[in-house]
């Protein structure tokens, strides 16, 4: 049993790891893709990648590289992008597995709760929400950014509410033992 | 060079979501899960302080930080003000309805967090990439934002939400199709063009498919919606993440995405159905012909009988259903089984997964009634035991226990049901003997061994409790 955990322990290790280096790569090619442009000095690795920052003369010879059909879009598709997407599916990916491998053999009693509280994390758009607010400010784009603030109250109402609600739900399930004993 | 601040602040986004799987993982057992969830908090606040820092940090806005951050601050607070509010004050009956609504809110927020960040890119050609996850997002978005209000709408039991729509199956599968080539479409489009209106169709279009998706999906069907609205939710998030580029959310999207799938594959297995049967309906037999007279034979007790039963049994089983959800009987079921406990005999409570309206239902009902999770037994762990069993009262469930699903060729045949037939006595609490979600008449209800106690749910259980006191 003891060593059945062990093992347990080492896979999410890896795992762990795994997601790390996925991320590593992704935002190193992201530096890579924003650092060419002189004046935007590469503080934060939440915008979008900014196009305006590819110089396309440059890079337009790597374009063949990337390949696929998108080459022929209006936006140009360079090689750096290309890896950062990558890197991004590959995080969605194994995180998909991580995913199914953390709740598989969820108790019944749990379902509710599970999902709940799952829910309230899928409120995380609230990074994207407040991420976006920079931008919009940048931009003088009004109307985007009451749809960011609006998106940051409605991300806000997920995860309050979610996680509020799941700490109700469970402490409902736990305080029964206490009354039991007593 | 990548700044130092930078390094910091992914680590701790990474941080974040490390958090989030590890409190996904604690959630799994009763023990911990309470200490789960308080970890998904942490995790959120950090990242969310992470956004809020970076924000604070970023050069473009350094002229004008009130904006920005007026913005946040009080969008942060409106939106805690309601989370909170809803989150306290909603009853626990309601709590399908209200994970439904909160589904959709998550929904849409994606859906903004990506309509923003297309408007706000400055150059006139956005990056492919992100134009495709935007309209995925939105997309998907619009589908969970609408499809959970549909879902909501129709557990409330609103009534226009109970209205079929007036379009034949296979048309609907056709405008299905359509509406989704449509989105298809609008992307490629706004590739080329980088109109951001097109993103509105997308929208649009994503509302309606949410609409004409979940509107014809029945009540019963409703925990396999709602867990699959669920992972709609996550993967809203996730292709988010890709528009905004950031990791943090598309690992805690995926793994909202991943939950919401097994949630649903799970239901769906308790249900004997497909998924796709359940999302484009079809899948039960439509006419079974059944004995006319079947309900012939069906006894009838009164609650002072029941109570005299109940005195004698040494094992006693409580099987519920949606029907208690409905009564809100759940708290006197919880005291007449401590009255049977003080009487020596012991109490279970067999819960099928679908019983109810979304995953776990039931056990969050019993729950809040002050019934131990020990003595709630799953399907598995119950069935076999059924036959040592003095009395199962059945409360409200009716497909779930239809003997009629060991049997070929009937609309419920293979569905894992409670073998509640096998017990020494049945008594089924129920308000008629009208069918069940699967409309068929249920056999048990007439066995040698079932005696029926029409009437409310709630006020027949007090009732035995009564006549239990006086004896």
């Amino acid at each position: 049993m003891n060593n059945l955990r062990k093992i347990n322990w080492v896979k999410w290790l890896g795992l762990c790891v795994m997601l790390f280096a996925g991320m590593l790569v992704a935002q190193e090619n992201l530096e890579q893709v924003e650092s060419p442009a002189p004046e935007e000095a590469a503080v934060t690795t939440s915008e979008s990648p900014a196009p305006d920052s590819v110089p396309d003369e440059q890079l337009s010879g790597l374009e063949e590289e990337a390949g696929e059909e998108e080459t022929e879009a209006a936006s140009s598709f360079t090689i750096d992008r290309y890896e950062a997407l990558m890197a991004g599916i590959a995080v969605f990916i194994v995180s998909v597995f991580v995913g199914f491998e953390v709740i598989t053999k969820v108790p019944q009693t749990l379902h509710t709760p599970l999902m709940s509280g799952s829910n309230a994390i899928s409120g995380i758009t609230i990074v994207g929400a407040i991420l976006v607010v920079a931008d919009c400010v940048d931009s003088g784009d009004n109307l985007a950014l009451l749809l960011a603030g609006l998106a940051i109250v409605l991300a806000m109402v997920n995860v309050v509410g979610g996680f509020g609600v799941t700490h109700r739900m469970l402490s409902m399930f736990s305080s029964k033992k206490k009354k039991k004993a007593a | 060079m990548v700044e130092l601040n930078t390094v910091i602040f992914d680590v701790l986004y990474l941080l974040a979501a490390i958090l989030f799987i590890m409190g996904i993982k604690k959630m799994g057992h009763p023990r911990t899960a309470v200490m789960g969830n308080l970890l998904g908090v942490v995790g959120m606040l950090l990242a969310a302080g992470v956004s809020f820092l970076i924000t604070l940090e970023n050069e473009a806005i350094q002229n004008s930080l009130t904006l920005p951050i007026g913005t946040i601050v009080g969008a942060i607070f409106i939106g805690t003000l309601f989370g909170t509010v809803l989150a306290t004050r909603v009853q626990m009956t309601e709590m399908p309805q209200l994970v439904a609504v909160f589904n959709g809110v998550g929904g849409l927020a994606s859906v903004l967090v990506a309509a923003a960040s297309l408007m706000a890119t400055k150059d006139s050609s956005i990056p492919v990439e992100v134009v495709v996850a935007g309209g995925v997002s939105g997309l998907i978005g619009a589908v969970t934002f609408v499809g959970s209000g549909v879902a909501a709408g129709k557990l409330q039991e609103l009534n226009f939400f109970k209205k079929q729509l007036p379009i034949p199956t296979l048309l609907r599968h056709v405008l299905n199709l359509a509406m989704l080539i449509g989105c298809g479409w609008c992307v490629v489009e706004m590739i080329d063009t980088s109109n951001v209106l097109l993103y509105l169709v997308i929208c649009i279009l994503g509302c309606a498919l949410g609409y004409t998706l979940t509107t014809p999906i029945g009540g019963a069907d409703m925990p396999v919606v709602i867990a699959l609205l669920n992972s709609y939710s996550g993967l809203a998030a996730a292709a988010t993440g890709f528009v905004v580029d950031q990791p943090v959310l598309i690992i805690s999207g995926s793994l909202v995405g991943a939950s919401g799938i097994i949630l649903t594959s799970l239901m769906c297995k308790a249900m004997n159905r497909s998924l796709l049967s359940v999302l484009f309906g079809g899948g039960m037999a439509a006419s079974y012909e059944q004995d006319e007279g079947i309900y012939a034979t069906v006894k009838r007790t009164t609650a002072e009988d029941v109570a005299m039963m109940v005195d004698f049994a040494d094992r006693v089983v409580f099987v519920p259903g949606y029907g208690m959800a409905v009564a809100q009987a759940q708290n006197a079921v919880s005291d007449l089984a401590a009255m049977i406990e003080e009487r020596g005999a012991t109490v279970e409570y067999a819960i099928h997964p679908v019983a109810g309206r979304m995953p776990g239902h039931m056990n969050v009902l019993l729950a809040e009634a002050d019934v131990s999770y020990e003595q709630l037994r799953t399907l598995e762990e119950i069935n076999p035991d059924f036959d040592e069993v003095d009395i199962a009262i059945v409360l409200g469930a009716n497909d779930v226990v239809n003997p009629e699903a060991r049997k070929e060729g009937t609309p419920v045949s293979g569905m894992p049901i409670l073998n509640v037939d096998e017990a020494r006595q049945v008594v089924v609490i129920k308000r008629s003997l009208s069918p069940g979600y699967a409309k068929i008449a249920n056999p048990l209800f007439a066995a040698d061994n079932t005696s029926m106690l029409f009437g409310d749910g709630k006020a027949a259980i007090q009732d035995i409790s009564a006549a239990l006191k006086e004896l």
